[in-house]
């Protein structure tokens, strides 16, 4: 059941976020309405139900009447449906058609306030022809008590504390869910929302201000169907870990932050035949692809609002330092740092994530293959971002020469020798409070400790299917 | 609650904070949790008196405690609320009698718990069991509202729900009649709750815990299928050893960059006129125009002049009329009185032809008039050069357009170019003459000529153009052209000699001496004017009062030599001197 549950949801959110990005008649948003379907049945065929119920409330999914934690990214699009739709989950039917789930992707997408009330969410989904998907009302608790009742105001107040993973899926789930607004509209000749870029990237610096090692940790995992989304977060993340740790000015980091995010918003408009095409891109086709970073800073440009950085790092992310690249430099033409930075983040993403025709790479072999192309990057700027990141930037979990598992938390004196964090004794069991003590590899260390390899990325299989 | 118990209850929060603390740091069973499970516990038992037990309730982010609601600031309150808003715990209950190891296993499930909650990366609900038999938990329980639409959907967790129940009295009950009645088993959910209902009525001395452990007992959802794997080979893909990478970026680059985090002015220029070079050969797009006003509001610096200039000699030859008169009104301005604009306008005017050079010659007048700078005097030179050297009717054409500019417009003509007056720009000026602001360019020009004087027999004329003169306005004009050709007309020695001839006839005897005037009167005799000879004989013998002469005697004496004047000597005085560089 509960897989079923949790590929319903997923269907879900694909369907939503699909839409988002292309229109209704699109295949890949009716294949998320067909299967949903198909499943669906299938599901309430074993389980004799005649209707399956998603509930929302609190930000979180329910489930049987209980929250569903760590619903993360994939369950973020149908809460904040739901949540702009007023209602408490949806219930739907077994006689549900494709069609009316691909009217209600399209009522997601569409949907940018909230509705006055949950009677006008169901008049909004009736007129887009959905009757076999109910609203539910919002939940209320069982077991409701405590200041509200005495009459008086519940706490206004805010939890603090250790901020966990939750909120860092929350500041992903934002940045994700930016981009692929942004790349959405970008489809619909829209202009990307400049300040909305800006509030998503403050957001992302807000959350890594205790350091980045366990946003770096999202950073990476295998998302091949909305890689050009996933790889724009991606890039910002890093932008803004090297920035920070360069120790650049706040308002100088958001800009580079919101940069990074809206980078890449002209591949929306690259024909997914072409940009997801695994084989080798003839001339045309590359031709059609490296257009992508003419068209974003055009789209850019549009909002008014938008700052320099965005431009400059749409139109010059693919520019080469010995003045390749694309688009075609003009003789006149300069090119700051920054650009160069994005660029550097932009190649050394790529490199090291996963893509539909080949494997990631390490940081390591990722900065041999950038040497090994001595016009492609400045030298200075190349040797700077090295050392900025080091051979396992900050996130990465490595084994030690002891046998300990450990996490990276910041570079090191020398590249192979970050500060990190014991996760693990040598026997595998999780260290806990003090035993998880922060440690400076290199000549200062203990007793030679070294990192002897790096571990793989477990990524988050969640996200994955977004 | 009275005001002592209130306190005392606040303290029992902190202790509890601090088992929470502690707990986080030690492992269960350690001294120092002890320690404080037994402060709490005393403490907890100081405030019960005869209370069974310590109830903690929450609603979202509110918690009370005995009934009594809790200050959110209260020290203690916010770590326990928020942990209960993560957990969905609505009530936690401590027995009174609960000792200080049942107390640490609480503290280590609920951090264990609260770690798996922060760390769930799919979906999960908590299996929240197996606490100490004196503490329990009731997880929050959320039900859509009441309303006939939404009934449906509370068949599922109602239809759980009971079955739970159901399990648990099968398990515990024997053969007893619940048991009956949970063996009895039913798919319709009303069935269920009925019999459950009744099982729990016959279940023994403690329905409501019996309840709430088999409501614990729902199953754990497993976690998402693992995707595709993506990891990099763990034992690493470099080639290199890290010393290697080392050094090759230390040879690749001896120092690292001094990073410089601005993009300035001149970079986003760079890529606004880039996308514009795109465009060339259309209409500019008007974002694009508005977004590089935008970026040209404050002056560029060097860097952004650079730029700039680069672009206007690369966008502007070629370009469509319409997009010549949308950009060069941006792009110019910045570029005036720095050293880059001649060379940029040199470079567009070398490489313009057809349309974009008729249309670009309004504006690279404009700019001339303005006072065109740049680093090397031959660009400037060769910009006027350009400008003149049209031909006159595609100058005269585009007139409109250039009186539409600034420097036609407001009226604002550089002093320099009259100082003298450059004449590689007498067409132009000649042109200009003809146009709709005469009053700009005559008086200067006039007076200029004046100052410097042409090489010319016919030169003494300028002491008699008057603004007012029709004619006169269009002899200044025809000079100007004639100058520039090198090669003065007869018609035009005629009408100067006229003008020379009209305007000695008119100048009153207060004027007579004045510089110039016998040059005036020596030129009629190299001037083919009507009536010349008449004139100069008038000049050499008029009287006043029959004994003085009524001009000076160098008027006198240059009207003697006029008339003595071979015709072949005045056919040479009046060829032109070569223009003046």
């Amino acid at each position: 059941m509960a897989a079923v549950f949790d590929d319903l949801v997923m269907l879900l959110n694909a369907g939503i976020s699909q839409r988002r990005m292309y229109f209704g008649n699109h295949p890949k948003v009716q294949a998320c309405a067909g299967q949903f379907v198909q499943d669906l049945r299938e599901l309430l065929r074993a389980s004799g139900q005649e209707a399956f119920f998603v509930g929302v409330a609190d930000g979180k999914l329910i489930h049987e009447g209980h929250y569903l934690l760590g619903s993360t990214i994939a369950g973020r699009k149908l809460i904040d449906f739901a949540e702009r739709l007023r209602c408490g989950g949806f219930l739907f039917r077994a006689d549900v058609a494709p069609a009316e789930m691909t009217a209600l992707f399209d009522a997601a997408a569409a949907l940018e306030e909230p509705v006055a009330s949950l009677a006008a969410a169901r008049a909004l989904l009736a007129q887009r022809g959905v009757t076999r998907v109910q609203l539910s009302p919002p939940h209320t608790d069982a077991s409701w008590f405590g200041a509200r009742r005495d009459g008086q105001a519940p706490w206004g107040g805010e939890l603090v504390g250790h901020p966990g993973f939750e909120p860092l899926v929350q500041a992903y789930q934002t940045l994700f869910h930016l981009v692929e607004t942004t790349h959405g509209q970008a489809r619909g000749d829209r202009p990307p929302d400049a300040d909305a870029a800006r509030a998503a990237s403050e957001q992302m610096i807000q959350r890594c201000e205790g350091g980045f090692t366990d946003v770096m940790q999202l950073v990476r995992y295998p998302d091949y169907d909305t890689y050009t989304v996933g790889h724009s977060v991606r890039v910002a993340m890093i932008a803004v870990l090297v920035g920070t740790q360069l120790g650049l000015e706040r308002a100088i980091l958001t800009e580079l932050g919101a940069a990074g995010l809206l980078h890449d918003v002209g591949k929306a408009k690259v024909p997914e035949e072409i940009l997801f095409k695994t084989a080798r891109l003839d001339r045309f086709e590359r031709s059609v692809v490296e257009k992508h970073a003419e068209i974003g800073a055009r789209l850019i440009i549009e909002d008014r609002r938008a700052g320099p950085y965005a431009v400059a790092a749409a139109w010059g992310h693919h520019l080469r330092h010995d003045g390749g690249g694309y688009p075609p430099s003009a003789p006149w033409s300069v090119r700051s740092q920054v650009t160069e930075l994005i660029h550097l983040c932009d190649v050394f993403e790529a490199l090291t994530a996963v893509r539909p025709y080949k494997a990631a790479h390490t940081p390591q072999r990722a900065y041999e293959l950038m040497l090994e192309d001595p016009g492609e990057f400045d030298p200075a700027m190349l040797r700077l971002f090295v050392r900025t990141l080091g051979l396992y930037p900050p996130g990465s979990r490595v084994v030690l020469s002891s046998g300990e598992r450990a996490v990276v938390v910041a570079p090191g004196p020398r590249l192979d020798q970050p500060r990190v964090q014991l996760t693990h004794a040598r026997t595998g069991e999780a260290l806990r409070g003090d035993a998880r003590a922060v440690v400076p590899l290199g000549p200062v260390d203990r007793s030679g400790l070294a990192v002897a390899r790096l571990l793989p990325d477990e990524g988050a299989p969640a996200l994955g299917r977004l | 609650m009275t005001v002592a118990s209130a306190s005392q209850r606040d303290e029992l929060l902190l202790a509890f904070d601090r088992l929470f603390g502690i707990g986080a740091l030690y492992p269960s069973g350690h001294a120092r949790c002890q320690d404080v499970a037994r402060i709490f516990r005393d403490q907890m038992r100081g405030l019960l008196g005869a209370a069974p037990a310590l109830v903690f309730e929450a609603e979202r982010d509110s918690l009370v405690v005995q009934a009594q609601p809790v200050a959110p600031e209260a020290r203690g309150a916010r770590r326990l609320a928020g942990l209960f808003a993560t957990l969905g715990i609505s009530r936690l209950e401590i027995d009174a009698q609960a000792d200080p190891a049942a107390l640490q296993e609480l503290v280590r499930l609920l951090l264990r718990w609260k770690h798996e909650a922060d760390s769930a990366r799919g979906f999960r609900q908590l299996d929240l069991t197996g606490l100490p038999s004196s503490t329990r938990i009731v997880q929050r329980e959320l039900a859509v509202a009441d309303e006939e639409t939404g009934g449906g959907q509370r068949d599922q967790p109602d239809r759980a729900a009971v079955a739970r129940v159901l399990q648990t009295l099968r398990e515990r009950g024997g053969d007893d009649p619940a048991s009956q009645a949970a063996r009895g088993g039913a798919a319709d959910p009303k069935n269920l709750l009925e019999q459950a209902s009744a099982a729990i009525a016959l279940a023994g001395a403690q329905p409501a815990e019996l309840l709430l452990e088999a409501l614990q007992q729902a199953p754990a959802v497993a976690p998402a299928p693992a995707a595709a794997a993506a990891a990099p080979a763990a034992g690493g893909d470099h080639r290199w050893a890290p010393a290697e990478l080392e050094h090759r970026l230390q040879a690749c680059a001896p120092r690292e960059a001094a990073f410089q985090p601005a993009v300035d002015g001149a970079e986003h220029l760079s890529v606004l006129l880039q996308l514009l070079l795109l465009e060339k050969g259309g209409e500019p797009g008007a974002v694009l125009v508005s977004a590089l006003s935008e970026a040209l509001r404050e002056p560029p610096d060097a860097r952004g002049r650079a730029v700039l200039a680069g672009a206007l000699a690369d966008l502007l030859p070629g370009a469509e009329p319409a997009a010549i008169d949308t950009l060069f009104p941006v792009l110019a301005p910045p570029l005036r009185r720095s050293a880059q604009l001649a060379g940029a306008l040199r470079r567009v005017c070398e490489r313009a032809e057809g349309r974009s050079a008729r249309a670009l010659w309004s504006h690279v007048v404009n700019e001339i008039l303005l006072g065109l700078t740049g680093d090397k005097p031959t660009d400037v030179q060769e910009v006027a050069r350009w400008a003149a050297s049209r031909e006159e009717s595609e100058m005269r054409a585009g007139l409109p357009r250039l009186a539409a500019l600034e420097a036609l417009r407001d009226g604002r003509l550089a002093p320099q170019l009259f100082q003298p007056p450059s004449p590689a720009l007498y067409p132009l000026f000649a042109v200009l003459l003809g146009g709709p602001r005469w009053e700009l360019f005559g008086p200067p020009l006039r007076e200029s000529l004046r100052a410097h004087p042409p090489r010319w027999v016919g030169s003494p004329v300028l002491l008699f153009l008057q603004d007012e003169v029709a004619h006169h306005r269009g002899f200044l004009s025809r000079l100007l052209h004639e100058l520039a050709q090198g090669r003065l007309s007869e018609t035009l020695s005629v009408a100067a000699g006229r003008i020379i001839a009209e305007g000695l006839r008119e100048l009153p005897a207060s004027r007579r001496r004045e510089t110039g005037i016998a040059e005036a009167v020596g030129a009629l005799g190299s001037l083919p004017a009507p009536g010349a000879g008449a004139l100069l004989k008038r000049i050499r013998r008029e009287r006043r009062w029959l004994v003085k002469p009524a001009w000076p005697r160098a008027c006198r004496d240059a009207a003697a030599r006029a008339q003595r004047r071979p015709a072949a000597e005045a056919t040479q005085a009046a060829a032109p001197p070569p223009p003046e560089e």
